[in-house]
């Protein structure tokens, strides 16, 4: 068995009084998808702000690659490899669409500003590069139509692949990727349903955040039961699918078979 | 005539102040109250330099400019990890401090009296005393500015400082160097706020700290709000603003009242847009 790429070991956070993540240790395995699944409040998205460096955990550790991730910023973990669609697509609204793919690309040299100023020709020259690139991403989700629109006259839909479009651009070794369905019309979530499946075929490594169980169960290798800030239940989709705990965390007690 | 060109020239000057203030804040969203004070770091720069070390105006100038851009990196590494308003705040505390420098350090600014007697520039061996050949310094200046400021926002990197004035975060889970581009735009955007600050201390032959004040911080920051994001808009802003006094002038307004309705209309101004009109006179469209 391979050793798994992201790996939370105990891991812990409260608010105050709250306990949002309590005790938490599960692994990524590489080339797998893996989906943490919960009613609201579970602390799924604490969890993945945990894993991107936006909060420190109150407790345990997390482990990417072999080595602790605990004293990397988020811009140190996404260089290493952890990229991160939002809940909400926090596309930049002002930015074409274009733009904001071109944004995901990793070390491009004319975000630096000196290194810009003295070498524009050859800055333009791989932005243009990379301009091409991100159109042909933009295509593969049906966005090639809207390249130049300003990425906040897109509709939600669209605004989801863009800033899916955006995280891909980088090259993750790891996506996480936070209720992507939620917002999309139903032949949306076919569109998303191809393109994971595409991903899991080409050996993305996938944390997903799902609601949407019949999503979970077609394109996960392990699914993750979370209640309360706690693991109830993990394993095989099939497993999980039946284990009582999982009609009762959605529906109340009295639910499970 | 010359007052016509007195007029472009206090455009020019202020064209580079508004334009280095909307690149950090109109960009990158990093208002600041506190571009007068580097535009003072200019002046008293270039001024002293000049004067005292006996540096030529473009090698003091330069100079000046370089204390300015690495006085605005240290305040916004220090400071650019706070959230917006905190930002606002702690920058502004630089305004007041800078003021405060410039009035009681009085053995180098000579305190309230300011400097007087700042020698008309040589640039390239050739003395700029006319206001017509101030004219054409001030413009090749400005153009300067303008063309580096526009260079910078149209590279990749002026598309990150976009994206960071939208959504910070989403900026830094891609991977981005958030702190490291704020620090390097408010820099270079000190740098050319100074730039100002040496034309106008020689322009004029005189400084004193009022003249960099937190007024003028205001006043530079209705310019951006007035004209836009876009580069032209900082020129309108500019424009409008200026010209205003000119026209009470036109109309016969006696003086006193002038500077009453200048700042009634500069304030009035400010809240009318920010409520009315927040994208400016100039809607973006392109750099």
């Amino acid at each position: 068995m391979p050793a798994p790429l992201l790996e939370l070991i105990d891991v812990s956070r409260h608010f105050g009084g709250v306990r949002a993540v309590s005790g938490v240790s599960f692994g990524v395995e590489p080339r797998q998808i893996t989906s943490l699944i919960g009613p609201n409040g579970a602390g799924k998205t604490t969890i993945f702000n945990l894993i991107s460096g936006l909060l420190p955990p109150t407790g345990g550790t997390i482990r990417y690659q072999g080595a602790s991730l605990d004293a990397l910023p988020p811009q140190a973990r996404a260089r290493a490899g952890i990229g991160r669609a939002f809940q909400d697509p926090r596309v930049f609204q002002h930015l074409s669409a274009l733009d904001n793919a071109r944004l995901g690309f990793p070390g491009q040299s004319g975000e630096r500003l000196a290194y810009g100023l003295l070498r524009w020709k050859r800055v333009q020259t791989e932005d243009r590069l990379l301009g091409e690139a991100a159109e042909a991403m933009l295509a593969r989700v049906g966005l090639a139509e809207c390249a130049r629109l300003r990425a906040g006259d897109l509709s939600f839909g669209q605004q989801r692949f863009l800033s899916l479009v955006r995280t891909l651009a980088m090259r993750p070794r790891l996506l996480l990727l936070d209720e992507p369905t939620v917002g999309l019309t139903l032949e949306e979530v076919g569109a998303l349903a191809r393109l994971l499946r595409e991903l899991a075929a080409g050996s993305q490594t996938v944390l997903l955040i799902e609601h949407n169980m019949d999503l979970v169960m077609e394109v996960s290798d392990s699914v993750i039961l979370l209640v309360e800030g706690q693991i109830v239940a993990a394993g095989a989709p099939a497993a999980v699918k039946r284990h009582p705990k999982l009609m009762e965390a959605y529906f109340g007690a009295g639910h499970g078979p | 005539m010359d007052y016509a060109l007195h007029l472009l020239v206090v455009i020019g000057i202020y064209t580079i102040l508004v334009v280095s203030l909307n690149l950090a804040w109109g960009y990158t969203g990093l208002l600041s109250f506190t571009h007068a004070a580097f535009a003072g770091v200019g002046a008293y720069g270039t001024a002293l330099l000049l004067m005292r070390l006996r540096l030529g105006f473009v090698p003091a100038l330069l100079l000046a400019c370089l204390l300015a851009a690495g006085l605005g990196a240290l305040l916004c590494a220090v400071t650019a990890r706070l959230g917006g308003d905190y930002f606002i705040l702690a920058v502004l505390g630089f305004q007041i401090v800078a003021t405060a420098v410039f009035l009681n350090w009085v053995s180098l600014t000579r305190g309230p009296f300011g400097l007087l007697g700042i020698p008309k520039p040589t640039v390239f061996g050739h003395a700029i005393t006319t206001t017509g050949e101030y004219l054409a310094l001030v413009a090749v200046c400005a153009g300067l500015v303008v063309a580096l400021v526009h260079r910078t926002v149209t590279l990749p990197f002026g598309r990150m400082l976009r994206a960071i004035h939208e959504d910070e975060v989403a900026v830094l889970v891609l991977g981005k160097d958030v702190a490291r581009a704020k620090v390097a735009v408010f820099a270079l955007s000190a740098g050319c706020a100074a730039v100002a600050g040496g034309l106008y201390a020689h322009y004029y032959s005189y400084v004193d700290p009022f003249i960099f004040d937190i007024h003028e911080s205001i006043l530079l920051a209705t310019m951006v709000v007035v004209g836009g994001r876009p580069l032209r808009g900082s020129i309108v802003g500019v424009v409008v603003l200026l010209l205003f006094p000119e026209a009470l002038r036109a109309l016969n307004v006696p003086g006193e009242i002038t500077a009453y309705l200048k700042q009634l209309l500069y304030g009035s101004l400010l809240f009318a847009f920010v409520l009315l009109r927040p994208e400016g006179l100039v809607r973006e469209g392109s750099a």
